[in-house]
């Protein structure tokens, strides 16, 4: 089999052809495995986690930090303070492609350590609507530019309560990065 | 060529791409604090024989991490988003994919910068029908569990760790027997989006197969394409799929007279027209 090496115009990607392959035309009597656009494929989570800084909670009310990092915390019962942070991520791979990314579309619950299934209402928290600053037309999708990169930052809302106890709230949330 | 011999050239790719401070080694470099971070080659794979081929996982974040791997169903919709969907909501094409999928490891623990292979060969039954069948595979990394510590509990209100399990898929594509397929542009217009104009267009496919490759907007007298959009796929559950593509002001102005759209496959691939239409478009 011809093994070439080379890299992209644009020096974002590795390509091996192993072979090539026709899209209209693939006969399994003559062809064997062949894979396609060896272009490599990074995601980075550079930015660290989702960070809602600390919250007094006095009474119920939502706080929302927008993918941007904008801060909305207007509920009179909740006094936010700290730092906050969005979730940053990086993907790098072909250049001039459009990537959908997928974000929970439910809710994620974050829970105490002291949480007992008895004891949900002050021990978790639900957080929902996650969004991303970079949007298609119908959804989060992120354009790689001509170099093959690009960033993408994750905000959500987390609705509290009231009851919530004094504590660290954990809890993890899937981002996935859809090649086509 | 053996599985041996395809990982030791891999492993030898991602050797030179470490050592090259120009292209990869930017790339492999890049500040990553996070455990977890990957990098994932090739982005696509398509069997249409008996044997195998090889995916490289590699970690390019700073600390030892361990990666799942794991076969899952995408459908794309007609505005190319790609869904995800539950396995007791496969249909029978799709299950037939999932079961004629086999590969190894499926969890892998590795220290920074070591790459692994992840052997795929499909073994579909002998009763298949002709056909494109299609799963995604997976890659994402298992946080460890944190250790909470005295300072990220805070004596008094309410703080969030809230950790992302982030990861990767690309298309795993078994081809079974002759398919084709035939993809026309319709309708090329300018559109108002939300952020500016667009270019909206719409692909209609027909054939058992699925389509890849680059779609270039050209005009005459302009010798750069006015649009090049990479990477582009009309999967087989879709007649007719919507683009979208926003447009600079530079761009736009260009939009006037006479364009010319060409969609074709990726170089890498022949890089043969699959489609075509001079329009005018403003």
């Amino acid at each position: 089999m011809n093994k070439t090496i080379r890299f992209g115009a644009a020096g974002v990607a590795m390509f091996a052809a192993l072979g090539m392959s026709s899209v209209a035309h693939a006969d399994t009597a003559t062809a064997d495995a062949t894979a396609e656009i060896l272009d490599a494929l990074v995601l980075n989570n550079d930015g660290g986690s989702l960070d809602f800084g600390t919250m007094v909670v006095s009474g119920g009310g939502v706080v929302t930090l927008a993918a941007d990092g904008t801060l909305t915390c207007a509920d009179p019962d909740i006094v936010c303070s700290g730092t906050t942070g969005v979730a940053g991520f990086s993907v790098e791979g072909t250049a001039n492609k459009a990537v959908t990314i997928n974000l929970p579309t439910g809710s994620v619950e974050l829970r105490h350590p002291s949480y007992t299934p008895a004891t949900a209402a002050q021990h978790a928290i639900e957080l929902d609507t996650f969004t991303s600053s970079e949007n298609g037309g119908s959804g989060p999708e992120v354009t790689l530019d001509a170099a093959g990169d690009a960033t993408f930052d994750v905000g959500g809302t987390i609705t509290l309560d009231g009851s919530e106890e004094a504590g660290t709230f954990d809890g993890t949330f899937d981002v996935s990065v859809e090649y086509s | 060529m053996s599985f041996k011999s395809l990982h030791k050239l891999t492993n030898r790719l991602l050797t030179i791409a470490a050592a090259s401070a120009v292209t990869l080694g930017a790339l492999v470099s890049a500040p990553a604090q996070a455990q977890g971070d990957l990098l994932v080659a090739p982005t696509r794979v398509i069997l249409d024989g008996s044997r195998g081929t090889e995916v490289i996982l590699s970690n390019i974040g700073s600390e030892e991490a361990t990666y799942r791997i794991g076969l899952e169903l995408r459908r794309m919709l007609e505005n190319g988003r790609l869904v995800p969907v539950e396995r007791t909501d496969a249909n029978s094409s799709e299950e037939a994919a999932l079961g004629m999928i086999r590969y190894a490891p499926r969890r892998i623990t590795l220290p920074p910068g070591q790459p692994q292979a992840v052997r795929l060969a499909a073994r579909p039954g002998a009763d298949l029908p002709d056909g494109e069948y299609r799963v995604h595979m997976s890659f994402k990394a298992i946080p460890r569990p944190r250790e909470v510590t005295a300072s990220d509990t805070p004596a008094e209100g309410v703080s969030i760790q809230l950790i992302p399990i982030y990861g990767v898929t690309i298309p795993i594509i078994v081809r079974q027997g002759r398919v084709e397929a035939q993809v026309a542009i319709n309708q090329p217009s300018i559109v108002q989006g939300e952020s500016g104009p667009e270019l909206a267009f719409s692909l209609s496919r027909v054939g058992d197969s699925s389509t890849y490759g680059v779609l270039e907007v050209t005009k005459e007298g302009v010798e750069e394409p006015i649009v090049l959009l990479r990477g582009l796929a009309v999967y087989p559950e879709l007649d007719e799929r919507q683009v979208r593509v926003r447009l600079t002001p530079e761009q736009a102005a260009n939009f006037n007279g006479q364009i010319r759209i060409e969609y074709r496959e990726m170089p890498e691939a022949g890089g043969g027209l699959i489609a075509a239409v001079d329009s005018f478009v403003g």
